[in-house]
């Protein structure tokens, strides 16, 4: 899957180019990662593009084991730039979170996602690395200072209040 | 003298009185006055000449023998009396003369006998005073006709009073007939004879002849008379007789008839005469228009003299329909009964002899021609012609038996059709018309041309069979209107022939359209009912009523499980073919190809079997697929029409000086003419270039990779062409195929001549390397290869690993072939191309020194699969070299002549194969589709059927299912608890 090296980065070329020539890449790209991920089927984690617009995907997290999140679903929205893989997708937690590197909105504090994003990374590395946080949160730079103090002090407060929180996605 | 002789009184006026009511009974009018009312009245009719002596009144001329000249002879009076008697004595005198005049008119209460001749032969003629009595009254009251007194008035009652006691009731039709034919022929005898009755009376005695010596007289002459009494008197007469006619099934009766009649005339029945009759017709058309003519005139003008009526006349035609030899003419569904025939058939023979001496050698239709023009002019004459509907009728189902019963099916190209029928309706029907309109005898008559054109206007008809009743008045009063002579109605009759061919144009549009299923299948042989067509589909009603009946006739004899797909991809081709030269717009083959289109993309081999037909070239002889739509391969080496090169920027060719905007009745989603271009039409059923690719690439690859050989031109030219298509990017996967096969060729000897492989005793082995990426996913069930291939296979990777740095061979076991020598006891079993797999089990049985293996068994040993291995084994049974010996185990036949113990199943093999192929390919794409369904039910919630549908167009290499084998899948699904369904949604089941 080395899509990537054919994708165009010469900005210096006319600008409809660049983004006749991006999309194409980008859903062709996102095309693949979708057949990689329906295909290989890590247990946990799943995602299938938002009514069939392949550069919005909904994508689907069970929360790990032996964490406060086990047997809770959640919800991302993942929205892929034009120049994807270029430029990492914003995902958000869609389903309310209590977790220190997410904030009330749904946003999300990771440095693959923001500075370390690399086009190797794709929409499955994205979702094992999200459910892996929801593990072992960053508490040094949290975005929710409440979750990130009860997340070592009492972690029974932290269910409680994760719980009141949490809400089921409707179908 | 005179004076003297009014004088003289009338004797024994009390027993004639009974004997005249003895004889005929009091009319309906003897409420008028009578001798016993005015008994001193004395009554002496004038004499019609003072030289001529009148006989005595006393005695009554008792003349039985008809004779026809005297009575009308009996010329009046010059002179009206000029005397001058009291007008008591006039009264009286006139009571008494109405008195005789009307007893002896009266008519008695018996239907009347079968002709006038018998009914001339029983009156009796008038006495000599009843005559006077008549000829005093005409005289008197002639200048002054009032109703009371007037005698013609009163004969009119009577007329009307004694047709519709006596006549009507004889002329009703049941409602259930067998011989509509001799049944209309009997009615218009019997209205005919009473007409001929009526008027030789009135003629006689009441309005007689003011001309003498004419040499015949002629009783439906009166047309031609210009005595305006009788001519009222012969309106009056008709107009009760059409009143009388019973009115559904007389119509019915007399269009049944007719339509029979002119059918044969214009030659109906045999559509295999076709042009050398209509020429004959031609020919003797003037000929026989007299002929008949003059037949007519024999015919009615006979009537009195040669006691020949219309019924006994029709008695020896009514067999028309039989010929000399007693063959049947007409089509006998159009008989009424076979048993009528029968008996026609048997009064045939019995005249046949009469007849021979008597007919001329006429033709059937000729007959039939003559008939009908009697008839026509009988019903004329009774004034029961009905008017221009039934002609309309009539001219209306005639041509469209005539273009159904000739032209249906009738395809040859350059197509004749339409000349023959302008021909036909020029000279044929309007021949017979022409005869209809003018073999009357009012042919002079300016009235009554007008009268008769009116009846068959073409015109009216046109508007009758289409609009309602007022506006067909109103044409009718147009055509009135228009009605002159001379050169206007040949003008008209002119418009009149064009406008029937206009119509003929229009059924045998109508006809083709019915037809078009079958031209498009028939296609090209059918290129003439096409162009038929073309001069039928000017109107947008036309255009749509063709696309709407070839649409229904589309989905419910093509469009259905038990159509094969590739007889519906070739009628679609028809299809496409055949409305491109209907209508090279294309705007019909657009609108009646969406129905096939959509119905193409439901069925799931389309695109197997469309791509199996362009690559024909490719598949191996003999292989079904090859045959079914090798034309396509033909066609994708036609290119691409130039018309469609344009793109999507033709709208912007400003240089294009033959752009025309859009046809009118185009759809919305029209493009414009594809030129014709089947390969194109059918590439375009799905959006999705993927479709494609993928079975192209799985076609190839079987090709590439069953081969021995090693150039493959014709598929390069294949893919170079579909290239032109799909573009170059799209082909790329098959452009490395072909490439990796030239490579792989000399990537072979090299690495073969390196590796030293080329060593006498041992297998040779040649490879193709293909790279994975690009060819369709193979399946890879490897197993254990005998140990020498083995070897040979490790040297050969070394020898790939040195040539190309950092790549890795992995063998793909199962696929490649092995000849196979087998040297048994008794004969030597040579297998040139068995597959790795075959080659592998019955190495088995060889090489080990046991040559007993159960199935599991050589599994096992070979770490192949169960099935495989059985299908190795059915292989080698079918070749007699395995046998099972009882247990599932086998062993080797040495000697044949052990065969004759067991009988080996020698079916199935290839059927399992093609079976296991589909179904690996098939779950395959369950398992993605199912990947798929679980992802976005997972991550987008419930779901309907419509929109999973929708959005598995993301799957890579396109989506061909149909919403019903989605739902199946589905519901399979459901069933091992993937997904539930729930409030018409699908949605992943809770845990």
């Amino acid at each position: 899957m080395d899509q990537s090296a054919e994708s165009p980065n010469t900005s210096s070329s006319g600008k409809s180019t660049t983004t006749l020539n991006g999309g194409q890449s980008v859903s062709k790209r996102l095309q693949t990662e979708l057949m990689q991920l329906m295909m290989s089927t890590t247990p946990g984690i799943s995602a299938f593009p938002t009514d069939g617009n392949l550069q919005h995907w909904t994508g689907t997290i069970n929360g790990p084991e032996g964490t406060p999140y086990e047997s809770l679903t959640f919800k991302l929205s993942l929205e892929f730039p034009s120049n994807y893989p270029m430029a990492p997708p914003t995902v958000l937690f869609t389903t309310p979170m209590f977790h220190p590197n997410v904030d009330m909105s749904g946003r999300i504090c990771l440095d693959i996602l923001k500075d370390k994003w690399s086009a190797v990374y794709n929409v499955q590395s994205i979702l094992l690395s999200l459910q892996s946080l929801l593990g072992e949160p960053n508490n040094k730079s949290p975005l929710n200072g409440q979750a990130a103090e009860l997340w070592d002090k009492d972690p029974k407060e932290y269910k409680r209040l994760l719980m009141l929180r949490h809400k089921e996605a409707e179908d | 003298m005179a004076a003297f002789l009014s004088q003289h009184p009338i004797p024994y006026p009390q027993g004639r009185k009974r004997i005249f009511e003895s004889v005929f009974p009091p009319s309906a009018s003897s409420t008028l006055p009578t001798p016993l009312a005015t008994p001193t009245s004395s009554f002496v009719a004038p004499p019609s000449q003072p030289s001529q002596p009148s006989q005595p009144p006393q005695t009554p001329t008792p003349s039985h023998g008809y004779n026809t000249r005297h009575h009308p002879n009996v010329t009046p009076s010059p002179a009206p009396i000029s005397f001058a008697p009291s007008p008591a004595a006039i009264f009286a005198r006139e009571s008494r003369a109405w008195h005789l005049a009307t007893t002896y008119l009266s008519f008695p209460a018996d239907p009347f006998p079968g002709s006038l001749g018998e009914y001339v032969q029983t009156h009796q003629d008038p006495t000599r005073d009843v005559a006077e009595a008549i000829r005093y009254l005409t005289i008197h009251h002639a200048e002054d006709p009032t109703p009371e007194t007037s005698l013609l008035e009163w004969y009119t009652c009577e007329v009307r009073r004694h047709f519709l006691a006596h006549v009507r009731p004889e002329i009703s039709i049941p409602t259930e007939y067998s011989d509509g034919a001799r049944l209309l022929e009997e009615i218009l005898g019997r209205l005919t004879t009473a007409q001929s009755i009526y008027l030789f009376r009135l003629r006689t005695y009441i309005v007689p002849e003011k001309k003498k010596g004419r040499a015949r007289r002629n009783l439906d002459s009166w047309d031609e008379s210009d005595d305006s009494k009788v001519q009222a008197f012969v309106r009056s007469l008709n107009s009760i007789i059409s009143y009388s006619l019973p009115d559904p099934a007389w119509n019915k009766l007399v269009y049944e008839k007719f339509l029979e009649l002119c059918g044969t005339a214009v030659g109906l029945p045999g559509g295999d005469d076709g042009d050398d009759d209509d020429d004959t017709v031609l020919n003797d058309g003037d000929g026989a228009g007299n002929d008949s003519m003059s037949g007519d005139e024999d015919v009615y003008q006979g009537v009195r003299l040669s006691q020949q009526s219309f019924a006994t006349e029709t008695d020896i035609d009514g067999d028309i329909v039989v010929d000399d030899d007693g063959v049947a003419i007409g089509n006998p569904k159009d008989m009424d009964g076979i048993d009528e025939f029968d008996v026609y058939r048997q009064r045939a023979e019995e005249k046949a002899d009469e007849k021979r001496k008597k007919r001329k050698e006429e033709k059937p239709r000729e007959k039939a021609r003559k008939k009908v023009l009697e008839i026509w002019a009988a019903m004329e004459k009774l004034g029961v012609g009905g008017g221009g509907r039934r002609g309309e009728r009539v001219i209306n189902t005639l041509l469209t038996t005539y273009i159904n019963a000739h032209f249906a099916g009738v395809w040859e190209t350059p197509s004749k059709v339409g000349d023959d029928l302008n021909r036909w309706v020029e000279h044929v029907l309007g021949q017979l018309v022409l005869d209809v309109l003018f073999s009357s005898k009012s042919v002079n008559s300016a009235e009554g041309w007008a009268a008769r054109l009116k009846k068959l206007s073409p015109r009216e008809s046109f508007r009758a069979s289409r609009q309602s009743l007022d506006s067909r008045k109103k044409g009718a009063m147009e055509v009135d209107a228009g009605a002159g002579v001379g050169e206007d109605d040949i003008k008209r009759r002119k418009e009149d022939l064009e406008s029937w061919k206009r119509i003929a144009i229009g059924r045998l549009g109508r006809l083709r359209v019915g037809e078009l299923f079958d031209i498009v299948v028939e296609w090209p042989d059918s290129l003439g009912g096409v162009e038929d067509l073309k001069s039928y589909i000017i109107s947008p009603q036309t255009r749509l009523h063709l696309t709407t009946t070839f649409t229904s006739a589309l989905s419910t004899r093509l469009l259905h499980p038990a159509a094969a797909t590739s007889d519906i991809l070739r009628a679609y081709i028809s299809l496409i073919r055949a409305f491109t030269v209907l209508d090279p717009r294309g705007v019909l083959l657009d609108r009646v190809s969406r129905g096939i289109r959509r119905y193409l993309r439901e069925r799931d081999d389309t695109v197997r079997v469309i791509v199996r037909g362009i690559m024909s070239e490719s598949l191996p002889d003999g292989s079904e697929d090859a045959e079914d739509l090798s034309e396509l391969a033909h066609e994708l080496g036609k290119g691409i029409p130039a018309t469609q090169q344009g793109g999507g920027l033709e709208e912007l060719d400003y240089d294009d000086l033959s752009w025309a905007p859009d046809p009118v009745d185009a759809g919305p989603e029209f493009r414009r003419s594809k030129g014709l271009d089947v390969v194109g039409s059918l590439i375009s059923l799905w959006e999705s270039k993927e479709v494609w690719t993928k079975e192209v690439a799985a076609v190839l690859s079987s090709r590439l990779l069953g081969s021995g050989e090693w150039l493959f031109e014709k598929e390069i030219r294949t893919i170079e062409l579909l290239k032109l298509r799909f573009g170059e990017t799209t082909m790329q996967g098959c452009d490395v195929m072909l490439k990796d096969i030239a490579d792989s060729k000399r990537s072979d000897t090299h690495i073969r001549a390196q590796e030293g492989l080329r060593m006498e005793g041992s297998p040779e082995i040649h490879t193709k390397i293909l790279s994975r990426l690009f060819w369709p996913t193979m399946k890879e069930d490897g197993f254990q290869v005998p140990l020498e291939i083995r070897e040979l296979q490790e040297r050969y990777e070394r020898g790939f690993e040195t040539l190309k740095k950092k790549r890795k061979l992995t063998w793909l076991q199962t696929m490649g072939t092995v000849e196979v020598e087998l040297e048994l006891e008794d004969r030597v079993v040579q297998v040139p191309d068995a597959a790795t797999w075959q080659a592998a089990v019955i190495h088995q049985f060889g090489e080990e020194r046991c040559d007993k293996w159960t199935i599991s068994q050589l599994a096992d040993n070979l770490e192949m699969e169960e099935s495989l291995v059985k299908k190795a084994v059915q292989f080698w049974q079918c070749r007699d070299v395995l046998k099972e010996i009882g247990n599932g185990v086998y062993t080797v036949i040495e000697d044949l002549e052990e065969l004759e113990a067991s009988t080996p199943p020698k079916t199935g093999v290839a059927a399992a194969e093609e079976e296991e192929e589909v179904t690996d390919e098939k779950k395959r794409e369950r398992m993605v589709v199912e990947q798929f369904v679980v992802g976005m039910l997972t991550n987008g919630g419930a779901m309907p059927l419509e929109r999973i549908s929708m959005m598995l167009g993301l799957v890579p290499g396109g989506f061909s299912w149909g919403q019903e084998e989605l739902r199946e899948f589905l519901s399979r699904m459901k069933s091992e608890g993937k997904v539930e369904y729930k409030g018409g949604s699908w949605r992943i089941p809770k845990a």
